[in-house]
């Protein structure tokens, strides 16, 4: 991973403990599918959501 | 030749102006009873008597001399020793320059005087100087300077008459030193990039970086990567929807953003049902005061905001608006408007212009006291206009920017705006909702600059504490955080002015450069893989050429030059020194920074030919494919040798974009084509089903 991807990785699971706080408990597949879906996710989160995706579903 | 007629007269002195335009104005505004001109090639001289005075006015192109290289040879780096030369000998196609020098050699030979009328401020004065040390053989320290702000008739015969040596103080030296620090930053470092790719690859392109540009495109990367690392985070905000005297209104949650939704839910359950009873009424009137004077910075974001002009649009128009006389030199950092300039004689001016007669006149008989900022420049006012009926049709942008520019100098004299906030509270089972209204109770400056403002009241109907209130609904939405916006080239040059970097006259033209340079690419910036490259380059091998502080240092020391604390030839010292720490640490790295370079320069350039995935393989790419039978482009799939037989034809003119998205029916990339104006944009397919031609956005 280059370290852009890195800091999206960070972002990521950051994001995931703030989802869980406003929203309630959530699934870690759910908020990933959530968020690769948002309009205003960034582009490297996409990737990494995208890819941690692929990863639970094989 | 033709000038002795002038020159074998008798006693003259030589007027040395910065732009042809100038010159002649400088001839009209003196002449009281003869003017003669000749024109010698693409120069035109003048000879005006004045009494028993007699002045040949010639004048430059901007620069005729600049930094080069002695050793002139282009791949060494580090290159430190440098000298001044006529431009013509740096640069191709500037012939032109060879023959203005030329000319003011020839004339200097017999002037008994010399006066620089070069523009009053940092690169005019550096322009004068430099005529004056190498054309006029030796005459910068006795030369007289005359100082103006605007090339009206009054101004420059009262500037030529009290014109005085010394009158420049240290600009000259401050302006040579900041154009010999920029020349070898911009050419060691560039070499470096270019050396670089050259070692790697051993190919050629134009790369470059300089103490401006770097800490420039380094905010643009920054925030590329806060956007591309964003992760929304969800919020709710609540809206009670009320009814009063048959109107509806919508009042909302006193918090805006309600991070929790179980807290949502609660305050929505709460309130179901319930009637709202108004807890509070504040009236707060208040004085918005009118804008302050424009100086550069402030007229290139407003000129972006409302007239949708870049800054070096609006630099490039104001500077051809002050070379006719209708505004004062635009290059200021000044906001404010000394009663030296005569605002009553100015509006008088602009009553005969008959967009702005009315407003002149309601400012003519208001007080004239302007509402100034607190930024200063000790060479020029804020802009203003002349008052002086524009002499030819103006085109439509620099109609605009003019308007815009008398229309702010009424605004600055006017009242401040009298409006009133109104807030009503409502308390619904406990809980506040708010009803904002504003009304405008004396327009004041608003009345002036009506048309660039975005200005609307909304009006509440009357409420009395203790009222009961029909809620008709309370309803929650949820909301996503937005990531911070990219930089356009208002905000980014607002960015620069506020980190100090760069100067207002350099600032547009960095921008642009960056975009040339394919490092930053359409309106909302964003940067390309090569300006990730070159900031990641950097970052590696030499960080302080992005750092803000090191930049800002030598601007300070500049500064410091100017009020004649430092010499220039400490400064220039000291960022040499500064210089040569990273270009060693470059030099011994040169096959990393070019591998890593020539990589996102391929990427970016096989990125240039691919308009999207293939609609009929599904697993290769369509991409921009030049026909070596017929030299004519059309669009192919990468997947061609596996089979895929995928094509389409492509307009054989203009720059083509991929959109970066599919064809909601058949699936083909879609494109953006831009052949005049106008881009086009449309899917390549030409069997698409929906095909009726292209779209003109």
């Amino acid at each position: 991973m280059c370290r852009y991807h890195i800091l999206a990785h960070e972002s990521l699971e950051t994001g995931f403990k703030a989802w869980s706080e406003r929203m309630g408990e959530m699934e870690w597949t759910n908020y990933l599918r959530r968020v690769s879906e948002l309009l205003d996710t960034g582009e490297w989160v996409k990737d990494i959501a995208r890819a941690e995706l692929q990863k639970l579903e094989s | 030749m033709a000038l002795q007629d002038f020159t074998h007269r008798g006693e003259y002195s030589l007027v040395i102006c910065e732009k042809p335009d100038a010159a002649r104005r400088v001839a009209d505004a003196l002449k009281v009873q003869n003017l003669e001109s000749r024109k010698i090639g693409y120069s035109e001289v003048f000879l005006v008597e004045v009494g028993t005075k007699r002045y040949v006015i010639c004048s430059a192109a901007g620069h005729l001399y600049t930094v080069a290289d002695t050793a002139k040879k282009r791949s060494v780096y580090p290159v430190y020793d440098v000298e001044w030369v006529p431009l013509h000998q740096a640069q191709k196609g500037k012939h032109y320059v060879a023959e203005r020098i030329r000319v003011i050699s020839e004339l200097s030979k017999d002037a008994s005087g010399f006066i620089n009328a070069c523009d009053y401020d940092i690169e005019g004065e550096t322009i004068g100087y430099n005529i004056l040390k190498y054309a006029c053989n030796g005459k910068e320290s006795s030369a007289l300077r005359a100082k103006f702000s605007t090339l009206t008739a009054d101004e420059l015969r009262n500037a030529i008459a009290t014109a005085k040596a010394g009158l420049g103080g240290n600009l000259a030296e401050a302006g040579r030193t900041r154009h010999v620090i920029d020349f070898i930053y911009g050419i060691n470092l560039s070499r470096a990039l270019q050396q670089s790719i050259y070692s790697a690859s051993k190919g050629f392109r134009p790369m470059s970086i300089g103490r401006v540009q770097g800490p420039t495109l380094s905010f643009i990367v920054s925030r590329e990567v806060e956007i591309k690392t964003f992760v929304p985070l969800p919020y709710l905000s609540i809206d009670a929807l009320i009814e009063k005297d048959g109107q509806k209104l919508t009042a909302n949650y006193e918090e805006e953003k309600v991070l929790e939704l179980k807290l949502a839910e609660k305050i929505i359950a709460d309130c179901k049902g319930k009637d709202g009873l108004v807890d509070e009424i504040k009236r707060n009137r208040f004085r918005e005061s009118p804008p302050t004077p424009f100086n550069l910075g402030d007229l290139q974001r407003e000129a972006y905001r409302c007239i949708g002009l870049t800054p070096s649009q609006t630099l490039a128009i104001a500077e051809k608006l002050y070379l006719d006389a209708l505004i004062s030199y635009p290059r200021t950092s000044s906001q404010k408007l000394p009663p030296s300039i005569d605002y009553r004689k100015i509006l008088r001016g602009l009553t005969e212009i008959s967009a702005f007669r009315e407003h002149a006149l309601q400012t003519l008989a208001g007080r004239l006291i302007p509402h100034e900022g607190p930024k200063d420049d000790p060479a020029h006012p804020a802009i203003f206009p002349t008052g002086e009926h524009p002499k030819r049709q103006l085109e439509a942008k620099e109609f605009k920017l003019y308007a815009l520019i008398v229309r702010r100098f009424f605004a600055v004299f006017a009242e401040a705006a009298v409006r009133e906030r109104i807030l009503v509270v409502i308390d619904i089972a406990g809980y506040k909702f708010k009803l904002n209204g504003r009304t405008t109770i004396s327009p004041g400056w608003l009345y002036f600059y009506l048309d660039y403002i975005m200005h609307e009241d909304r009006t509440l109907p009357d409420f009395i504490e203790g009222e009961k209130v029909n809620v008709l609904k309370v309803e929650m939405e949820g909301k996503m955080e937005q990531p911070p916006p990219r930089y356009n080239q208002s905000s980014l040059l607002a960015k620069m002015e506020e980190e100090s970097i760069g100067t207002k006259a350099t600032r547009s033209e960095i921008i642009r450069t960056l975009y040339d340079r394919g490092y930053i690419d359409g309106s909302s910036i964003t940067a390309t893989q090569i300006g990730f490259a070159v900031v990641e380059t950097m970052q590696a091998y030499s960080s302080a050429i992005l750092s803000v502080e090191m930049t800002r240092e030598i601007e300070g020391s500049l500064e410091d030059i100017e009020a004649g604390k430092v010499h220039g030839e400490q400064v220039i010292e000291k960022a040499i020194a500064k210089l040569d720490e990273s270009l060693s640490l470059m030099k011994g790295s040169e096959k990393e920074i070019g591998n890593r370079l020539s990589s996102a320069v391929k990427a970016a350039v096989a990125a240039e030919y691919i308009l999207g995935r293939c609609p009929v393989c599904k697993e290769g790419k369509i991409r921009i494919i030049k026909s070596k039978s017929t030299g004519k482009r059309f669009a192919g799939c990468t997947n061609y040798s596996n089979g895929c037989r995928a094509s389409a034809p492509l307009p054989q003119k203009g720059t083509i974009k991929p959109l970066e998205k599919e064809c909601s029916v058949c699936k083909w990339p879609m494109i953006s084509a831009r052949f005049a104006r106008y881009p086009m944009k449309f899917c390549i397919n030409i069997s698409c089903p929906t095909k009726k031609g292209a779209k003109v956005v």
